[in-house]
């Protein structure tokens, strides 16, 4: 299955097998083979995003009752299906598509890590640089070097740990207990600053 | 979640009679069957498997597909981050209390920068090749895993290598025996604590990446199953980020 060709499309795709199917939905009792047939031509052309959302939709089919309430459901689905896809990143073209890792919401990208390399290697010299500057300000050495320190560390775990690619929840969850010994940390510099004025 | 394994969540056995997956959902999700189509997904690719197929998890409400090991080894970082933290925060203290930070009396030796800056690029190139080594592994090319995963090996070998050339000295003279004396001054102490503990992650994260050279020199890690390779490279991107820290902290400031 071509997903990695599919995937860019199959947000519209998803869209389009949705208003197909729950136009069938309205006929469904008495066609509910065609349907079948149709819905599955429409899963082939829209690609797994779609069968999902084919899915979703015969069930509605089925149970007439529960029509109403599953097309929403169904829409909720799709959106969710939206912004997992925008998620991705564009630059995957040429990615194989692997089934491994179709649920998993992002493909590695090498560009993007070497790019994250030279980066990283500009800070460090320019950290090295900074610190052997004759008569330097400790102040400002030390605003200048905790900044570019801080911005390496962050720039490792979103990128190379993929905090970037995790959920909301779980970025938050990591990083609201990182934040304890920093603050801590900025508590004991304002108490040094203040000793020391 | 009741239990444990849960028991809505199967493992696919062994798929080494071309057994397919159900397409049926195995798992009743309210969201409608995305993790149905994760199944068939790791369906189509265990076509190809023979032993270990990819292992897709249920998308979970809070975490997505993050698999428990990740979850795990995210949950030991920060911990270990909280390690790292009391060291540099007790490091901080030490120094901000004290009036002469490196007692010219003790006839101590600064530390050498631009040494460790060439450690601190070699730890950034270990961070790289393990990236590129999982994406290696996320694409099912054994010989990209085992030959980027076998450079990161070597980098971690390397900065070992070179830290003992820092404290020892292999050619020429270490800090040991330049005069600084674990034990003599909170400056010599802090320091080896601080970098001993991390080249100990150094060294815990070397064997644990060649144990996973082993593995994936095995073909374990073959079509796309990458979820361990991400979580030891978690560890060691960890190591490099701590590392970042520690060489700001203790070598520039």
């Amino acid at each position: 299955m071509a997903q990695g060709d599919k995937k860019k499309k199959s947000n519209s795709g998803g869209q389009a097998a949705h208003k197909a199917t729950s136009e069938k939905a309205e006929k469904a009792e008495g066609a509910r083979k065609t349907s079948d047939d149709k819905a599955e031509a429409a899963k082939k052309a829209a690609g797994d995003k779609g069968a999902s959302a084919k899915e979703g939709a015969e069930v509605a089919a089925e149970d007439k009752p529960r029509k109403k309430a599953a097309a929403p459901e169904e829409k909720a689905v799709a959106a969710k299906a939206a912004r997992s896809e925008e998620h991705d990143e564009p630059d995957h073209g040429e990615a194989k598509a692997h089934g491994a890792h179709g649920a998993h919401g992002h493909k590695p990208n090498r560009r993007e890590y070497l790019v994250i390399f030279v980066v990283l290697f500009v800070l460090t010299v320019l950290e090295v640089i900074v610190a052997q500057i004759p008569g330097i300000g400790k102040a400002t050495l030390g605003v200048l070097l905790v900044s570019m320190a801080l911005a390496k560390a962050a720039i490792v775990g979103l990128f190379y740990m993929h905090l970037k690619h995790e959920t909301r929840i779980l970025r938050t969850a990591i990083a609201i207990p990182l934040a304890a010994p920093a603050l801590y940390a900025f508590v004991l510099i304002a108490e040094a600053a203040w000793r020391w004025r | 979640m009741t239990g444990w394994p849960d028991p809505r969540y199967k493992r696919p056995k062994s798929r080494s009679k071309g057994s397919k997956l159900p397409t049926e959902s195995r798992w009743p999700s309210p969201d409608g069957g995305v993790w149905k189509e994760a199944g068939r997904m790791s369906a189509t690719a265990a076509d190809h498997a023979d032993h270990h197929g990819p292992v897709e998890w249920p998308p979970d409400e809070h975490t997505g597909t993050a698999s428990l090991g990740k979850l795990g080894m995210w949950v030991f970082l920060l911990s270990d981050g909280f390690s790292f933290g009391g060291l540099l925060l007790a490091y901080g203290i030490l120094r901000g209390g004290s009036k002469v930070w490196i007692d010219p009396a003790l006839k101590e030796p600064h530390l050498g920068i631009n040494f460790t800056a060439l450690l601190t690029f070699l730890l950034i190139c270990s961070s790289v090749t393990m990236v590129l080594a999982h994406a290696a592994a996320v694409e099912g090319d054994r010989k990209g895993l085992v030959r980027y995963l076998g450079l990161t090996v070597l980098g971690g070998a390397l900065f070992l290598c070179g830290q003992y050339q820092e404290y020892f000295g292999i050619v020429g003279h270490g800090l040991t025996s330049e005069g600084l004396i674990f034990g003599k001054s909170a400056y010599a102490n802090t320091f080896y604590l601080i970098t001993s503990f991390h080249g100990l992650h150094v060294l815990t994260g070397t064997i644990y990446l060649f144990v996973m050279l082993i593995r994936s020199m095995m073909g374990k890690y073959d079509h796309g199953n990458h979820n361990h390779i991400e979580i030891a490279g978690l560890f060691w991107h960890f190591v490099d980020l701590v590392w970042i820290l520690v060489f700001t902290f203790i070598y520039l400031l």
